[in-house]
C-alpha cells in the first residue's frame, strides 16, 4: 500500500516542482520535496525504505530534468540510505535534532549532486553561483523539513517503522502492560 | 548477522550500485522517459494554465492605474511601426538594387512554425529547460530553434510523442552565434546557468557599449539570423579578449507560449 502512495506522492511532488514550485518561478529557490520525502522515509522507516524512495524519486526526477540519468538517482539513494542509518541512532521527536539532521543530509545531497554534474561535465556552474544556490537551497529545505515531516507523519502514521514506534502504539503497549500486571495481581490476591 | 540486519546493508548497497551503473553506462531511456513525460503533461498543463490565470488576474487588479500610460505607449508604438514599415520597403528596394539575396523575412519564418505552450519547467537549479506541449506528432525534431516575439528562447533537446524539452539559451551547454547590431562585431553568446548570458570571443578592439542590442548572426546554422538575443549590460576587458554580459530579451520566468521553427 505504502509503495503506491509513495509513487503517487513522488509524481505529485514532481508535477509541483516542474510547474508552480520550479526554481525559475521562485527566483532560483529550489524546494526539493522529493529529497525531503526521501529523508523522511529514511529517518522514520529505515535504510531500505529511504534508499528505495531515493532511488524511485531520483530516477523519475532525472527523466524530466534534462540531466544525465543517474545523477539525481545516485545522490538521492545515498542520502536515503544514510538518513535511514541516522534515523536508528537519533531521537527524531526533537525538532532541533530534526533540523540538524536534515541540514546535514541536504548538504550532503547538494555536494554529491554538484560533484557528479561537475565530474560528468553535464553543467559547470560558476563556483560563486554554485555556493550561493547551494546555501539557499540547503537553508530553505532545512527550514521546511519539520512541517513537511509533520505532514508526512499524519499521512503515513499508520505504517511507521518498528524502530520508531508511534505515540499511539507506545500508549497502547503501556496500557496493555498495565492491564496484564493488574490481572496477575488480582489472580494472586484471589488465590491468597 | 541475522537476515534482517544483512538486508539493511544489502538493499541500499544494491540500489547505490544500480544508480552508479545507470550513471556510468550513460543509460538513456528515451521511451520510458517519454511515457512518463506524456503521463505528467496533462497535469502540468492544467496546473500551469490555472496558475497563469491566477497571476494574470492579480496583475489585472493592479494594472488599472497604469492604463493611461499604456494607451500613450500604444500610440507611440503604432507610429513607430509605420516608420519601420517605410524603412523596410526602402531597404527592400535598395537590396534589389544591390542584387543581394533577400534574407528570409520573419513572416516567412512564422509560416512554417508550430506554436506551443510551456507546460513544465526544470525541477533543479543547474539546467535551464522547459517542457512544451507539442512533440513528434506535430513534426517537431531535435535541434529545431525555438523563439518568441521577443527573441530566441533555445532549441529542442528531447522530443516525445506529445511533448518536447527545450534547452534555453541560459543553459551552460547552449550557445548562439551573436552579432552586435550597431557595430556588427561577431561573437558567441553562451548561457551561464543564471539569468544573464555572456558574449565571448570579442576582440579587444571591438566596439561595444552598454545597451547595445545583440542579435543572432546565423553562424553555426542552429538559429536563423537577425533574431533578438538581448542587450549588453556590462563589459569586461581581459588581456586578449573582451567579454560582455547579455540580458536576454525574453523574460524566461514568464515564458508561456513559444514558436518552434521547422524550417528557416
Amino acid at each position: 500500500m505504502t509503495i503506491f502512495l509513495r509513487i503517487l506522492l513522488i509524481t505529485v511532488f514532481l508535477i509541483l516542482q516542474t510547474t508552480i514550485l520550479s526554481p525559475s518561478r521562485l527566483y532560483g529557490v529550489r524546494i526539493d520535496l522529493i529529497l525531503l520525502l526521501t529523508i523522511f522515509f529514511g529517518l522514520y522507516r529505515g535504510e531500505i525504505q529511504g534508499g528505495l524512495t531515493g532511488f524511485m524519486g531520483g530516477i523519475l526526477e532525472d527523466s524530466v530534468s534534462g540531466s544525465l540519468m543517474g545523477t539525481g538517482t545516485l545522490s538521492k539513494t545515498v542520502v536515503g540510505s544514510l538518513s535511514g542509518f541516522l534515523g536508528t541512532k537519533l531521537y527524531q521527536k526533537n525538532i532541533l535534532v530534526q533540523l540538524v539532521t536534515s541540514f546535514v543530509l541536504i548538504l550532503i545531497h547538494e555536494i554529491l549532486y554538484l560533484s557528479l554534474i561537475f565530474f560528468y561535465k553535464m553543467a559547470s556552474p560558476l563556483l560563486s553561483a554554485a555556493f550561493k544556490v547551494t546555501a539557499i537551497t540547503v537553508l530553505i529545505n532545512t527550514l521546511l523539513s519539520p512541517p513537511f515531516f509533520w505532514g508526512m507523519k499524519r499521512i503515513f502514521g499508520r505504517w511507521q517503522g518498528s524502530h520508531q514506534p508511534s505515540e499511539q502504539r507506545d500508549r497502547w503497549r503501556r496500557r496493555r502492560r498495565r492491564r496484564i500486571s493488574f490481572h496477575t495481581r488480582t489472580k494472586r490476591t484471589r488465590k491468597v | 548477522m541475522s537476515f534482517f540486519k544483512r538486508r539493511k546493508v544489502l538493499v541500499p548497497g544494491v540500489l547505490i550500485f544500480l544508480s552508479f551503473l545507470i550513471l556510468t553506462l550513460r543509460f538513456t531511456s528515451d521511451s520510458s522517459s517519454d511515457i512518463f513525460l506524456s503521463f505528467l503533461a496533462p497535469f502540468q498543463k492544467v496546473l500551469t494554465s490555472s496558475w497563469t490565470r491566477l497571476v494574470r488576474f492579480k496583475e489585472n487588479l493592479s494594472a488599472d492605474s497604469g492604463k493611461e500610460d499604456l494607451q500613450k505607449e500604444v500610440a507611440r508604438l503604432n507610429s513607430k511601426i509605420v516608420e519601420l514599415e517605410e524603412e523596410k520597403l526602402e531597404n527592400q528596394r535598395l537590396r534589389r538594387l544591390l542584387i543581394f539575396k533577400e534574407r528570409t523575412s520573419f513572416e516567412e519564418l512564422l509560416a512554417d512554425s508550430v506554436g506551443a505552450k510551456v507546460i513544465g519547467r526544470e525541477p533543479t537549479n543547474w539546467y535551464r529547460i522547459v517542457t512544451i506541449d507539442k512533440g513528434k506528432k506535430e513534426g517537431i525534431q531535435k535541434g529545431m530553434p525555438v523563439i518568441t516575439a521577443e527573441g530566441i528562447v533555445g532549441y529542442i533537446d528531447e522530443t516525445g510523442r506529445n511533448t518536447s524539452q527545450v534547452r534555453l539559451i541560459l543553459d551552460r551547454s547552449a550557445s548562439v552565434g551573436g552579432l552586435i547590431q550597431r557595430s556588427r562585431e561577431n561573437g558567441v553568446v553562451r548561457g551561464r546557468g543564471t539569468a544573464l548570458c555572456e558574449m565571448v570571443y570579442l576582440s579587444p578592439e571591438a566596439d561595444i557599449k552598454k545597451g547595445d542590442l545583440v542579435i543572432s548572426s546565423g553562424l553555426g546554422g542552429r538559429y536563423p539570423s537577425s533574431l533578438r538575443i538581448g542587450k549588453i549590460v556590462s563589459i569586461k576587458k581581459e588581456s586578449f579578449l573582451q567579454k560582455a554580459e547579455v540580458l536576454p530579451s525574453v523574460d524566461f520566468s514568464r515564458l508561456e507560449e513559444v514558436l518552434v521553427l521547422k524550417k528557416f
